[in-house]
């Protein structure tokens, strides 16, 4: 058996692959918070609540309209991006010309709530939800063991992730986007219905949380406190990362996802807490973050 | 614009403005730092919401209007510090405010670069990587590509060498045979007296004086006085 510094190649490269597959959930989700942040200035601590509602969409899509997991994984985050939307349009809209506390405390609020909401109907137990069934092979080759569709879940947040970066760099809209970043204002007085701009942009980082949730639901079961467990780890990636950066929002997320992966082989005591000692350090050596810039 | 007042917060800043611009005329905003000549033209604009009085542009009322349906009734905004965005290409800031409908007087992209050669040169480059006077061209000439029929120019020359200025100031005479109306708010006196049909004065968020480019010359030590030259 090949040794890599007195660790086997299998469970060396099988850790790191756990770690890719983690560092896909958290990249998808810390991408959406960036666009969100840097755009509308709102923490949107209900981040992980529309991650556990994309799951959720996904399972109830399943259960009550036998709808398959290729169907919601298309629908559901169209569904959590209208929810998004709404939740803009009727609430977080009202907040803009306050402090930015208050948007981080009513989508704290909101997080609540939605978590709250679910737990009341569905309970605290998770729901299983499988993969699909051409998925549910295991890819074994000399130096790593892959579950098929866990394979999947990194090639669809690449191309997420990606597709985003493109969306936002390459693109008219995307322009928009940029230069809105920078002086909102300025850009609707040039005549661009920014308002509309600001629903499009919160609904569009929703229905990344969503998509995240989808991609999870068969590895992790769906509960209703998934989107709580999983927040607190993709703030610190957004802030080891820097908030408003997109490409670095996605590095940082694959970045940490394999160091935590890693760190579970050498010394697995610390997996659990390596992201926030990064995090840490991180803060103290420049607290806009690694790919961030100062605002 | 008729009795225009408006408001930061609690505190007045504009005290029944009347300003009137024609068609196709010059018109410049005079008076020192800090008596309301750039919030005249935000308040105009619609960026400083808290206002009341009267502003009319082509007979139809727009202080209502959204901030963004204002630029669509045909007025373009070129602001202070000239609101180049760092993130965007020269090219995409250019491409960044929508061409407003029904106006047919937009030029194209081959016109502007025809206008501004530099621009062509450098429209891969992020937007502020031009030197200042470059940047004050790319300002106007994405106004310019919107087809607006009237421009505010909130001080062009700001920080800008005199060889540049001049260069600026030509510009803005071949926006004139253009058929555009500008709203120029300029410190730059001896700028301002080239180019300007019309020149208002103001002082302390008061309108303190109106008169022709004919009659500039009988007013220069008044002026003198008004502007604390």
């Amino acid at each position: 058996m090949t040794m890599i510094f007195g660790v086997p190649l299998v469970v060396l490269t099988g850790q790191l692959l756990i770690g890719l597959i983690n560092g896909s959930f958290y990249a998808l989700l810390s991408l959406g918070l960036a666009v969100i942040f840097g755009l509308l200035r709102v923490v949107n601590f209900a981040h992980g609540a529309f991650y556990m509602l994309g799951a959720f969409t996904a399972w109830m899509l399943g259960q009550y309209l036998g709808l398959g997991y290729w169907g919601a994984l298309v629908l559901a985050p169209v569904i959590v991006g209208l929810v998004g939307a709404l939740v803009e349009r009727t609430m977080l809209r009202r907040l803009y010309d306050l402090d930015h506390l208050y948007g981080l405390l009513f989508t704290f609020g909101l997080a609540l709530l939605l978590e709250g909401l679910f737990q009341h109907f569905f309970g605290s137990s998770g729901k299983p939800f499988s993969a699909p069934a051409e998925m549910k092979g295991i890819l074994r080759t000399d130096f790593v063991t892959v579950p098929i569709y866990r394979g999947w879940v990194v090639v669809a947040s690449l191309v997420v992730c990606f597709g985003t970066w493109a969306l936002i760099e390459k693109t008219k809209i995307g322009s928009y986007l940029r230069a809105a970043t920078e002086d909102s204002t300025l850009v609707q007085a040039f005549g661009v219905n920014v308002p509309l701009l600001l629903t499009l942009t919160y609904a569009f980082g929703c229905a990344l949380a969503g998509i995240a949730g989808v991609l999870a639901a068969p590895i992790f079961q769906v509960s209703p406190t998934m989107g709580s467990n999983m927040i607190i780890i993709i703030f610190a990636v957004v802030v080891v990362g820097g908030m408003g950066s997109i490409l670095g929002a996605i590095a940082t997320g694959y970045l940490l996802g394999i160091v935590e992966g890693l760190t579970k082989v050498f010394y697995p005591e610390a997996a659990n807490i390596v992201i926030f000692v990064i995090m840490a350090a991180v803060l103290m050596v420049r607290p806009a973050g690694l790919f961030g810039k100062e605002y | 614009m008729r009795g225009l007042e408006a408001w930061y917060g609690e505190s007045q800043a504009l005290y029944g403005v009347d300003l009137d611009v024609y068609p196709g005329e010059t018109v410049t905003l005079l008076g020192r730092n800090g008596v309301g000549k750039t919030t005249t033209l935000r308040s105009l604009m619609g960026i400083v919401r808290k206002r009341s009085g009267t502003i009319e542009f082509n007979e139809r009322s727009i202080l209502r209007l959204p901030l963004h349906r204002v630029a669509h009734a045909g007025i373009g905004f070129v602001p202070e510090e000239r609101g180049i965005f760092a993130s965007l290409s020269v090219e995409e800031n250019l491409m960044l405010p929508p061409v407003v409908a029904g106006s047919g007087k937009a030029m194209s992209l081959d016109e502007i670069y025809t206008l501004f050669p530099n621009l062509l040169e450098r429209r891969h480059s992020p937007g502020t990587k031009l030197s200042g006077g470059e940047q004050q061209m790319l300002a106007i000439a994405r106004i310019l590509r919107t087809g607006v029929s009237m421009i505010l120019l909130d001080e062009p020359t700001e920080g800008l060498a005199p060889v540049i200025i001049d260069r600026i100031g030509e510009m803005l005479k071949v926006l004139k045979t253009y058929g555009l109306s500008v709203l120029l708010v300029e410190q730059n006196f001896r700028f301002a007296a080239r180019i300007a049909d019309h020149f208002y004065v103001m002082d302390q968020g008061r309108m303190i004086d109106s008169f022709a480019v004919t009659e500039l010359s009988g007013r220069r030590e008044s002026l003198n006085k008004a502007l604390g030259v």
